[in-house]
C-alpha cells in the first residue's frame, strides 16, 4: 500500500510538471514579447508610440543623455493589480505599456511587468495576499487599485514598503481621504466627485435647462460610488428643478443595471435623465429604455443616458445614438502617469506629489473622436520594454 | 416488489407535500400582489408583470435544469459559466459572420458538452458533484477571460438574432415563449418518460435504482448535459438581450437558480422536485426585486428585505403544512 | 444497508486524509523546486497567514457538512462580526469587550440559523442563503457612511500582525482552535453525535440523540468560527468594508470537501479541512510566485482541484478494493 502512495506522489509530481511546462508557454503571453516577436511584431507599435509622432515629453539631449547614463540596462520590476480583469483596466494597462515602451526606447531602462487581478471584485484579502507575495519576490514597485479603502490596505502597504517594494495607487478616489494618512508613495488618479460625478450633474442641468426627473443607478457600495454620488448630488443640488426620482443598485454589470432601469422606468416612465455610474450599467439602461419602447435622446428630446469610464463600447454607443454621453476618466493617462511617476521618483529620485490627478473629459457625440483616438492609440501598443 | 410499492407510496406522499408547497407559494404571490397594488399603481399592470417574467426567464431556464440535477441528489454550480460559454460561442461566431443557425447550434453544443463533462467527472472520476462543478465553474470562467481577453464580445447583433432576446410574437416577448416551451417539454419529460422517473428513483434511493437495472452513470451524464443545454439556451437568449457577452456574464446565477428550485419545493437531498415550483420560485425572486425597486426602497435595505422575504415564503409553506396536519 | 456501509467505512478507514496529504506534499515539493522564493521564511509565514482565514471558516463548515447541512451565511457573518468588534473598539470600547461582542454576534446568527432549520424545518440551504442576504444587508446599512475603521489600536492589530515564536498570531490561534475542535469532534459525545446524525438522522433520533440541540450547536459553532475569522481579518485589514468575506463560503466548503468531508453528511475530517485550506492557499501563493498569466489562473485552480480530488478518490477506491 505504501508503494501505491509513492506512485501517486510520483504521478502528482509528473502532472504538476506537465502543467508547468504548459504554463511556461502560457506565462509568456503576459510577459514582455520575446526578442524576435518584439522587434518584428512590436515594431509598428513602438514606432507609433515613439519617435517623430511628437509624444516625447522630454527634449533636452544633454539631460536625456545624463538620465540614460544613470538608468541604462537597469531592470525594474513592477506588479499591476486592479480589482478586476476588465476592459477598463486593460486600457489603463495599455497606457502603462506606452510609457514603459517610451522610457525603454529613450533611456534604455528595462521593465518586467506582471498583472494579477482577484477573481472577485471585492476580494480585498486576495489582493493583500498578492501584494505580500510580490514583496517576497522582491518587486521594485506595485501599482494597486482595490475595492479596499486606504484604511484596510495601509497595513500591507507599510509591510511592502518596509520590504523594499514601493506602493503606488491608481484609479483610487484619494479625495475621500486625508492625504497624510495614505501610506502609499503616490496616488495617480482623478477626482471621482469633481472630475466625474459633478460633470454629469452639470451636463444634466445644461441639457434639461435645469429642470427634469433623474434616475440614478449606482454600483456596488464602495468608495467610488460614494465619491461619484457626492459630486453628482452636489451639481444636482445647485438646480432646484432637477429631481432624483429613483436610485437603485446595478452592481456595475449590464444585466443588473438593465433590470434596475426597467423596474425604475415602470414606476417613472416620464424620466428625462438616467445616470448609470459606469458604462456597463448605463448601456443596460439604454437597452431598458429601448425595450420599453421609450425614446432615447436625439439631440432635442427623449431620455438622456449618461455613463462613466470611457470604454470603446461606450464611444461606439455614443456614435450610434444609444448612450448620450459618458465621462472618460483619463484611463490612458492614469497608466502613463503612474509609470512616469515611478520612473521619476524611484529611478531618478525626483520628488512627486502625493496625489496626481489626470485630466478627464465629458464625452458626447460632438467630441467623441478625441478621447476615442487616444484610447485606440494606447490599445494598439505592443509590449516592447525590455 | 416490496421496494417498488414503498417508493410508489413515497412518491404519492411527496406529491401531496409539493402541492402544499405550491399552494403556499401561490398564497404568498397573491398576498404580495394585493399589498403591492395598494402601494404602487404601476405594479399590477400587464407591462410590469411581463417585465418581471422576462427578467426571471434566465434564472427559470437554469432552474429547470437545476431541478433535474437536484432531484438526482446532485448540484450544478457551473450553470452560470455554461451560460456565459454558450452565449460567448454564439456571439463570437456571429461576429465572425457565421450564419445564425450554426452559431446557435454551436452555442447549444458547448453547453451540452460542458454539462456532459461534468457528468463524466462525477460518474467516472467519482468526484462529488459540488467539487466537480465548482472546478468547472473556475475553469470555465478562466476560459472566458482567455477567450475574450477581458474585452466583452460585441457587434454581433444581426436582425434574426436580435429577435431571440428582444422580439415578440402576438405581444408576447420571445424569451417568455422560450421559457414556456421549455417548461412544457421538460414537464412532460419529468413526469411522463422513463428518464424522468429514473431521475426521481435515483434521487430517492441510489442503491435501489442501481439494483433495479437503471444505468445510473448514463442517467447522470444525461442529467448534467440537460442542465448544460438549459444553461446554453439561457445564455444565447441573454446574449441577444444584452447585445454583448461579458466574461463575467452569469456570475452568481447558480445560487439564484438553486434558490428558485428550492423555494419551489425541490429538495437539495434529492428524490423530490417540481418544475412548476421552479417557475414560481424564479418569478418570486424577481417579483421581490421589482417590488422593492418600484417602491424605491433604499438599496441598502433591499438586501435585508430580500432575505427576510425568502424566509417568509418558505415559512408560509411550513405554516400551511402544519395547518393541514392539525 | 447503505447506511451501515457508511458507518463501517468510517470506523475502518482511519487515514482518510493520507491521499490528500500526499497531494499537499507533492505541491509543496513542486513549489520549492519551481520557485526560489517559496521556501523563504517570510513566504511560509505569508502562506500560513493567507490560509488560516478560510481554514477557520472551513472548520465550522466541516461540522455543518458532516451533520448533513450547509452554511452559506458564513461569509456575511464573518464580515458583520468583524464590523461589530471594530465599531465597539472604534467608539472607545474595551478591546476584549469588542472581541466578545463580535464572537457573540457570530454565535447569535448561528443560533438563528439553527433555530430556523430545526424549528421551522426549512432547508439549511435556504435558511443560510436568506441569512446571507440579511446579514450582508445589515453590514451594508452599518457601512453607509463608509467602511468601519479607526479601531487600529496596537493591541488589537497585534492579533493579526504580530508574531509568536516566528509564527503569525492568527496561525497560533488557529492551532489552538484546531486542538480544541479535534478534541470536540473525536472524543466527545457531541462530535460522535454530529457524525451519527449526518449518516442517519432517523436512527440517531430513535436512539435518543437530541438532534435539534446538536444541529443548533453545530450552526452556532459555525457562526462562532466565522466570527473569529472575521475579527482576525478585521485586525489584519484594520477596516471592515461592506463586502468583506463575500465568497468565503465557497472557499470554506471547497477546503472541507477537498479534505474529504462529504457534502451528503456523515463523514468529516478536521485535519482534512486544514489540508484543504493549505492546498487552496498554496495554489494562489504559487500562482503569484510563478508569475502565471492572470487569465490562466482560474483554469489552473479548477484543474488542480479536480486532480487533487480525483487522486484522493483513486487511492481510497483502490484501498477499498484491497
Amino acid at each position: 500500500m505504501k508503494k501505491r502512495y509513492f506512485k501517486v506522489l510520483g504521478l502528482t509530481l509528473a502532472v504538476l510538471l506537465a502543467v508547468t511546462a504548459v504554463l511556461a508557454g502560457c506565462g509568456n503571453v503576459d510577459q514582455p514579447v520575446s526578442d524576435g516577436g518584439g522587434t518584428s511584431d512590436g515594431g509598428d507599435g513602438t514606432a507609433a508610440v515613439s519617435s517623430a509622432a511628437g509624444t516625447w515629453q522630454w527634449g533636452d539631449p544633454a539631460w536625456e543623455a545624463a538620465v540614460r547614463e544613470q538608468v541604462e540596462g537597469k531592470t525594474f520590476k513592477i506588479g499591476f493589480t486592479p480589482p478586476a480583469a476588465s476592459e477598463f483596466y486593460d486600457i489603463i494597462m495599455h497606457g502603462a505599456y506606452t510609457m514603459m515602451n517610451e522610457l525603454h526606447d529613450r533611456f534604455g531602462v528595462n521593465f518586467e511587468f506582471e498583472f494579477v487581478a482577484p477573481s472577485e471584485h471585492d476580494a480585498v484579502e486576495s489582493q493583500v495576499a498578492t501584494i505580500e507575495n510580490w514583496a517576497t519576490k522582491e518587486f521594485d514597485a506595485v501599482l494597486v487599485c482595490t475595492a479596499g479603502d486606504f484604511d484596510s490596505m495601509n497595513a500591507v502597504y507599510e509591510k511592502a514598503t518596509a520590504a523594499g517594494t514601493a506602493v503606488y495607487l491608481f484609479n483610487m478616489p484619494a479625495e475621500l481621504w486625508d492625504t497624510d494618512t495614505i501610506k502609499a508613495t503616490s496616488v495617480i488618479s482623478y477626482d471621482n466627485a469633481r472630475q466625474s460625478g459633478y460633470l454629469v450633474g452639470q451636463y444634466a442641468a445644461e441639457k434639461l435647462n435645469g429642470e427634469g426627473k433623474v434616475l440614478f443607478i449606482s454600483g456596488n457600495d464602495g468608495h467610488w460610488t460614494t465619491s461619484r454620488r457626492e459630486g453628482f448630488m452636489e451639481a444636482v443640488a445647485e438646480y432646484p428643478g432637477l429631481e432624483i426620482v429613483g436610485e437603485q443598485r446595478g452592481e456595475y454589470v449590464r444585466d443588473e443595471g438593465m433590470a434596475a432601469a426597467e423596474n425604475l422606468l415602470q414606476a417613472n416612465p416620464d424620466v428625462d435623465f438616467i445616470y448609470g455610474e459606469n458604462e456597463e450599467m448605463a448601456q443596460g439602461a439604454v437597452q431598458a429604455v429601448e425595450a420599453m419602447g421609450l425614446k432615447l435622446w436625439d439631440g432635442n428630446e427623449g431620455i438622456i443616458v449618461v455613463g462613466a469610464d470611457g470604454l470603446k463600447s461606450g464611444f461606439e454607443q455614443i456614435r450610434n445614438g444609444g448612450l448620450t454621453a459618458t465621462v472618460d476618466v483619463g484611463s490612458v493617462d492614469q497608466g502613463r502617469e503612474a509609470i512616469k511617476a515611478i520612473f521619476m521618483h524611484e529611478l531618478l529620485g525626483y520628488s512627486i506629489d502625493k496625489v496626481i490627478n489626470v485630466p478627464t473629459i465629458l464625452v458626447d457625440s460632438e467630441n467623441v473622436a478625441v478621447p476615442e483616438a487616444y484610447v485606440d492609440w494606447a490599445l494598439s501598443a505592443q509590449e516592447a520594454y525590455n | 416488489m416490496k421496494l417498488n410499492a414503498a417508493t410508489e407510496l413515497g412518491t404519492g406522499k411527496i406529491k401531496k407535500k409539493i402541492d402544499r408547497q405550491l399552494i403556499g407559494l401561490l398564497i404568498f404571490v397573491a398576498a404580495m400582489m394585493v399589498v403591492m397594488t395598494c402601494l404602487s399603481e404601476s405594479f399590477l399592470t400587464v407591462s410590469n408583470l411581463t417585465n418581471v417574467f422576462r427578467q426571471s426567464v434566465f434564472i427559470m431556464l437554469l432552474g429547470f435544469g437545476m431541478t433535474f440535477v437536484l432531484t438526482t441528489g446532485g448540484i450544478d454550480l457551473s450553470v452560470g459559466v455554461m451560460l456565459a460559454l454558450s452565449g460567448g460561442m454564439t456571439g463570437w461566431l456571429l461576429s465572425m459572420n457565421v450564419n445564425i443557425v450554426p452559431a446557435i447550434a454551436a452555442g447549444l453544443l458547448i453547453g451540452v458538452l460542458v454539462g456532459a463533462g461534468n457528468g463524466l467527472m462525477i460518474t467516472k472520476l467519482h468526484i462529488t458533484p459540488f467539487i466537480a462543478t465548482l472546478a468547472t465553474m473556475s475553469i470555465g470562467r478562466g476560459v472566458m477571460y482567455v477567450w475574450t481577453n477581458s474585452i466583452p464580445f460585441r457587434n454581433y447583433m444581426v436582425g434574426g438574432f436580435r429577435f431571440i432576446g428582444q422580439g415578440d410574437i402576438l405581444g408576447l416577448q420571445f424569451p417568455i415563449i422560450i421559457a414556456i416551451v421549455a417548461f412544457i417539454i421538460l414537464q412532460f419529460v419529468y413526469r411522463c418518460t422513463p428518464f424522468g422517473r429514473h431521475v426521481t428513483a435515483y434521487g430517492s434511493n441510489e442503491e435501489a435504482a442501481k439494483v433495479s437495472g437503471i444505468h445510473t452513470d448514463k442517467l447522470l451524464i444525461k442529467v448534467y448535459a440537460l442542465s448544460g443545454l438549459m444553461a446554453a439556451i439561457a445564455g444565447i437568449t441573454l446574449a441577444s438581450r444584452l447585445e454583448t457577452v461579458h466574461p463575467e456574464m452569469g456570475k452568481g446565477y447558480e445560487l439564484d437558480a438553486i434558490a428558485a428550485a428550492i423555494i419551489g419545493g425541490t429538495s437539495l437531498s434529492g428524490g423530490k422536485g417540481s418544475l412548476v415550483g421552479t417557475v414560481l420560485g424564479a418569478f418570486i425572486i424577481y417579483l421581490i426585486s421589482n417590488a422593492l425597486n418600484l417602491l424605491n426602497i433604499d438599496p441598502d435595505w433591499e438586501t435585508i428585505v430580500k432575505g427576510i422575504i425568502i424566509l417568509i415564503v418558505v415559512g408560509v409553506e411550513f405554516l400551511s403544512h402544519r395547518g393541514k396536519k392539525e | 444497508m447503505i447506511k451501515k456501509h457508511i458507518i463501517e467505512k468510517n470506523t475502518v478507514k482511519k487515514f482518510d486524509e493520507l491521499g490528500i496529504l500526499i497531494v499537499m506534499i507533492a505541491l509543496f515539493i513542486f513549489l520549492s523546486i519551481a520557485s526560489p522564493f517559496f521556501l523563504k521564511i517570510e513566504n511560509i509565514q505569508n502562506l500560513l497567514l493567507q490560509s488560516v482565514f478560510v481554514m477557520l471558516v472551513g472548520f465550522g463548515m466541516m461540522f455543518v457538512l458532516t451533520i448533513g447541512g450547509i452554511d452559506l451565511s458564513v461569509g456575511s457573518i464573518l464580515g458583520y462580526s468583524g464590523a461589530v468588534t471594530g465599531m465597539i473598539i472604534a467608539s472607545g470600547g474595551n478591546i476584549f469587550l469588542g472581541i466578545l461582542a463580535g464572537l457573540g454576534t457570530g454565535a447569535a446568527f448561528g443560533l438563528a440559523n439553527g433555530l430556523l432549520i430545526t424549528k421551522l424545518k426549512i432547508a439549511p440551504f435556504l435558511v443560510t442563503f436568506a441569512m446571507q442576504s440579511v446579514v450582508r444587508g445589515i453590514l451594508l446599512l452599518s457601512t453607509t457612511n463608509g467602511a468601519v475603521s479607526g479601531f487600529a489600536a496596537e493591541e488589537f492589530t497585534y492579533l493579526a500582525q504580530g508574531y509568536f515564536l516566528g509564527l503569525p498570531i492568527p496561525v497560533v490561534i488557529t492551532v489552538i482552535v484546531f486542538v480544541i475542535l479535534l478534541f470536540l469532534f473525536k472524543f466527545t459525545s457531541f462530535g460522535r453525535n454530529v457524525t451519527a446524525i449526518g449518516s442517519n438522522r432517523e436512527a440517531s433520533f430513535l436512539s435518543g440523540v437530541s438532534c435539534d440541540k446538536i444541529t443548533i450547536g453545530v450552526y452556532m459553532l459555525s457562526g462562532l468560527l466565522a466570527a473569529l475569522s472575521g475579527i482576525l481579518l478585521a485586525a489584519r485589514l484594520t477596516a471592515v468594508q461592506s463586502e468583506m468575506g463575500s465568497g468565503y463560503e465557497m472557499d470554506a466548503i471547497a477546503a472541507a470537501v477537498i479534505g474529504g468531508t462529504s457534502m451528503a453528511g456523515g463523514k468529516g475530517s478536521i485535519i482534512g479541512a486544514i489540508i484543504g485550506a493549505v492546498i487552496l492557499g498554496m495554489i494562489s501563493n504559487g500562482l503569484d510566485l510563478l508569475s502565471v498569466n492572470q487569465f490562466y489562473r482560474q483554469i489552473i485552480v479548477g484543474a488542480i482541484i479536480i486532480i487533487a480530488v480525483a487522486l484522493e478518490r483513486f487511492t481510497s477506491l483502490k484501498k477499498e478494493r484491497v
